[in-house]
């Protein structure tokens, strides 16, 4: 008699449930998305990111630190006191009990599109905006992580496959050792997010775009070094390319690095610092030279639910045998927090990069964001911009709403 | 999760641009294959890093067309009548190769064949040679100079491993190969 299939005692339905748990959510999370990386945790006296995120300057797969926090923290409550044993807060919704050194993550962002762009018919998409699925582990000061998702659209910069669309993507993979676990003084190789700036999700924020350091597609492979002792932490990295795109010629080689200190309870300031070069750049299609260097802080208020963010950079693009493109680019941003997991956000943010002469161009973002159930958010931004270039000016207004869940 | 509104399919970058050329220029067609972003990019799915076309280098460096902006691009296609740009080269401009010649303004192997009138005779095929005169007498005789050297283009960006066919999706492959571990080891699991 042939032995059932059916898994019978409780170690093998534990061990059961697991797999249909992983393989569940690996398939119903192929789709690209940008690790998370909210800098407003400052209100909550975290001026480092190394708590919560495995990579020491945020943004990433969660710790179970960074877990149980996001459930007392971030998370609207609907009751005064949490229940202490819950475990929907932890990956799975606390289906499966994983061991402690592995941490396992994964976000799945949809977003619904709309801009009008002066002179030009409205645009409306709706698209499936992000999915990843993370995984990490840290065994003494042993530490990997690695991302791997799909991209319906664009992200080629962190494509592996070679479609014109729908292709799988690995924003980043990497390993270290962490030397002191109480300073945060590690060592990684991989492909990480340049250390640079404010790590804010909103990657389209032109200070980001523009210095080409956001988390959506501009990581990098490289080595960095990071250590973050008491009022400081700073970050370190030579890049040394990306090697997802091709030919060598395209890809950048340089640093990338930050440098932050709490002079004040509440209140960091910070540095930052990039040059890289590349054989050829594929927009100008010539050896080009890219620079940009800034000032960032963030300032947890005396009012708690106000934080205030702000970054101004210069960023420098010089093409050989041709006309620099320059200029300064910055944003200021207040973070309203009425209460537990609602925050209101009032963006500005401005640019005068390109050639000399070349008129600011200025934006403003109103946004609502609303953690209204672990592992579930929900954001609306209305962005008014308008662009300046030296043929005029053009308005453009869009409206995005985006429904996120992560693991 | 909260979604909000109905599915739409995804757009590639600057997809009115197409559309937006033949209205100003008053055409029905263009001189390229697919959606017509092959006048500028590598491929129909368009974007900054595939920009490697004559043509597209020419609109996005000298005339600092904007993603997206139609009106950027309309007022560079304004200066390229009427500077009359050839961006390959080929030496027809990027206007007559689109409205007239049905050619491509990106391709210097793309373009009519010119007609070079015979010294003493009348006016040949092709207008630009300048026609005849007004009184009906012989038309002068046109030297063309000799054509510049072309800039030679890069080769194209790609993306994704080296391993990867250019035509393979992602998400079919990986959900198999997901689902047949699930099965695996659910069986495996099983049989203990």
């Amino acid at each position: 008699m042939r032995a059932s299939v059916l898994p019978s005692g409780p170690c093998q339905k534990r061990l059961a449930r697991a797999v249909l748990a992983v393989s569940f959510a690996v398939i119903a999370l192929l789709l690209p998305s940008e690790a998370a990386a909210y800098t407003w945790m400052v209100r909550h006296d975290y001026t480092t990111c190394r708590p919560c995120h495995l990579d020491v300057s945020g943004g990433g797969i969660l710790t179970p630190y960074g877990r149980a926090l996001g459930t007392n923290v971030l998370d609207t409550r609907y009751v005064d006191e949490l229940d202490e044993e819950s475990t929907v807060g932890q990956p799975l919704f606390g289906l499966v009990k994983l061991p402690d050194p592995l941490m396992l993550g994964g976000d799945l962002r949809a977003l619904y599109y709309s801009s009008k762009i002066e002179g030009t018919a409205a645009n409306n998409e709706f698209m499936l905006m992000q999915a990843d699925l993370l995984a990490a582990v840290k065994l003494g000061g042993f530490m990997a992580s690695g991302s791997i998702g799909y991209a319906e659209t664009g992200a080629f910069a962190a494509a592996i496959t070679r479609a014109p669309e729908k292709n799988l993507v690995s924003r980043h993979y990497w390993a270290g050792y962490e030397f002191d676990e109480e300073t945060g003084l590690a060592v990684r190789a991989g492909r990480m997010n340049l250390p640079f700036g404010i790590r804010t999700v909103e990657h389209t924020l032109w200070v980001r775009s523009l210095t080409r350091t956001s988390i959506n597609a501009d990581q990098q492979l490289g080595v960095a070094a990071s250590w973050s002792p008491g009022a400081f932490r700073t970050e370190l990295m030579a890049i040394l390319g990306n090697f997802q795109i091709h030919p060598d010629d395209y890809r950048e080689r340089g640093y990338s690095a930050y440098l932050e200190w709490f002079p004040l309870h509440g209140l960091g300031v910070g540095a930052s610092s990039l040059l890289t070069h590349r054989d050829i750049d594929p927009e100008y299609l010539k050896e080009t030279w890219r620079q940009a260097h800034g000032l960032f802080a963030r300032w947890a208020t005396p009012w708690q639910p106000l934080v205030l963010l702000g970054e101004a950079d210069y960023a420098l693009r010089s093409p050989k045998d041709d006309f620099r493109r320059e200029g300064v680019v910055g944003y200021l941003q207040a973070d309203l927090e009425p209460f537990q997991g609602l925050h209101l956000l009032l963006t500005g943010e401005a640019n005068d990069v390109g050639l000399d002469g070349t008129p600011f161009s200025w934006g403003v973002w109103f946004s609502q964001q609303w953690f209204f159930a672990p592992h579930f958010d929900v954001r609306f931004d209305s962005i008014f911009q308008s662009l300046g270039d030296e043929f005029g000016r053009t308005d453009a207004l869009t409206f995005l709403a985006q429904g996120h869940f992560y693991l | 999760m909260v979604v909000v509104c109905t599915w739409t399919r995804a757009s590639h970058a600057s997809d009115n641009f197409p559309d937006a050329l033949k209205l100003h220029w008053d055409i029905t067609t263009l001189p390229v294959g697919g959606e017509g972003c092959r006048l500028c990019h590598n491929t129909d799915t368009g974007g900054l890093d595939d920009l490697n076309r004559y043509l597209g280098y020419r609109l996005k460096n000298t005339y600092n067309v904007r993603r997206r902006v139609q009106v950027t691009l309309t007022r560079a296609l304004d200066q390229i009548e009427t500077r009359r740009d050839d961006s390959d080269g080929d030496g027809a401009t990027d206007y007559e190769e689109i409205v007239e010649d049905r050619t491509n303004p990106s391709d210097p192997n793309s373009h009519r064949v010119f007609e070079v009138p015979s010294e003493g005779g009348a006016g040949g095929e092709g207008a630009d040679v300048g026609g005849a005169s007004a009184d009906g007498g012989e038309p002068p005789n046109v030297e063309y100079p000799p054509a510049e050297p072309l800039p030679e283009l890069p080769p194209p960006i790609w993306h994704g491993c080296t391993l990867s066919t250019r035509s393979a999706t992602g998400l079919p492959a990986l959900g198999l190969l997901v689902l047949a571990g699930g099965l695996a080891f659910w069986r495996r699991v099983a049989r203990r």
